[in-house]
């Protein structure tokens, strides 16, 4: 079942509405994706039929993200890094997950980054949003 | 362009958001009309027939409705969803939010370009959880008020006089316009505090960078019992109470939310 869930075409073809990239890479998928977001817009940036979607809202002074489960074993998401408590600076806003599934017969881990970038004048955010899942099979 | 709102059941909406988002790449406007329902709209020309959407939501849905509207980043702004609960007792949403009968007070905040404090953020958040725990009375400022939300909140609340500084005149602006909008009287100022020192209100609530806070704890009036300290992360957070801590308050009460800090510091 785990490799499915990790297969790149899959992940291509569901992505391709949102620009998503997905390839492979050893042993597990590697996906890529740019949008740009009007304000206070729930929209997807990453997107694994069969295991997880992300969503991200961008509102004037803070970011909602949604990680919405799509397996019934639920992803566990664990916030790792990311510049996002520092909102005096230009710099853009990184948030940096890593992700466990516990799936069965092998579970599955990775890294999920996103950063976003903010014209509040505009009123829209410019997401980048990278993810490298890998079936652990040791 | 077109407008779809979808009434859905509020327990549902994950589900139809599951089948719905990758049919709409440029996002959807959730708003949550009361506890049982949740709007789910989402604008465009070439959006699915309505007869696919309805299917798509099957029996998670209670109403439909499609309207031509102007085809601006404006219109989608001032249409969408925004409003928050805090401590079950102050409501900060959007004048096109509905009212909600069952919370204590209401404050309305008109969104506006560049200024800060939707009320979403973990800061405002922290920091009005802070203020809901102090006996309202005597005169308050809102460094770096933004939209105004917590100036507002405070007057409401029963602080008076009430000041709002901000260096960004836009966020002066917004807040003297959100003051009004709620009926409660802010003297909104435009003012630099690393020029001029704060002033000398019994409570302060200073959602601003660490820097700032340096230089308010610096110059800070012996008329000053209180202090509400955010805007800064958890990591920052020793070195602000640090600053205040030099200026004779100790930390009486804390909200860390997402990697941000709010801490209330007052006279021992």
């Amino acid at each position: 079942m785990t490799p499915a869930l990790l297969d790149p075409a899959r992940a291509a073809a569901a992505g391709a509405p949102h620009g998503q990239l997905a390839s492979a890479t050893a042993g597990g998928l590697r996906l890529s994706c740019h949008k740009l977001v009007e304000d206070a817009a729930r929209a997807t940036i990453l997107l694994v039929p069969g295991l997880l979607r992300l969503d991200v809202r961008p509102l004037e002074d803070s970011l909602q993200v949604f990680a919405r489960a799509l397996h019934p074993v639920p992803p566990r998401w664990e916030l790792v890094g990311g510049t996002a408590a520092e909102a005096a600076t230009d710099e853009p806003y990184r948030l940096d997950w890593r992700i466990d599934a516990p799936l069965d017969p092998h579970p599955v881990r990775g890294r999920v980054e996103v950063a976003m970038t903010v014209d509040f004048d505009q009123g829209v955010a410019h997401f980048v949003a990278q993810a490298l899942l890998r079936e652990i099979t040791a | 362009m077109r407008r779809v709102a979808l009434t859905l059941r509020a327990d549902a909406v994950e589900g139809v958001l599951d089948l719905l988002m990758p049919l709409l790449p440029q996002g959807v406007y959730e708003r949550t009309l009361d506890p049982e329902r949740t709007e789910v709209a989402f604008f465009g020309d070439g959006l699915p027939a309505a007869a696919g959407l309805e299917a798509l939501a099957g029996d998670a849905l209670l109403g439909r409705d499609e309207e031509e509207v102007p085809d601006s980043r404006e219109e989608r702004r001032r249409r969408a969803g925004r409003a928050w609960t805090v401590a079950g007792r102050v409501r900060v949403r959007s004048p096109d939010d509905p009212p909600a009968p069952d919370v204590a007070l209401e404050v309305v905040i008109e969104p506006a370009p560049g200024a800060f404090g939707t009320g979403a953020h973990p800061t405002t958040r922290g920091c009005l959880e802070l203020l809901l725990e102090l006996e309202p009375g005597g005169g308050l400022a809102d460094l770096g008020c933004g939209s105004g939300v917590l100036a507002i909140a405070s007057a409401r609340l029963g602080w008076d006089p009430v000041y709002a500084l901000d260096f960004d005149e836009r966020s002066v602006g917004a807040t003297g316009r959100n003051a009004e909008r709620n009926g409660v009287v802010v003297r909104a100022v435009l003012a630099d505090l690393r020029e001029i020192p704060a002033p000398p209100a019994h409570t302060l609530v200073a959602n601003v960078p660490l820097d700032i806070h340096e230089r308010v704890a610096g110059s800070l009036s012996p008329a000053t019992g209180c202090v509400i300290v955010s805007g800064i992360t958890a990591s920052q957070e020793p070195a602000a109470t640090a600053a205040y801590g030099r200026a004779g308050l100790v930390p009486q009460g804390r909200r860390p939310a997402g990697g941000w800090a709010a801490v209330r510091m007052g006279r021992p």
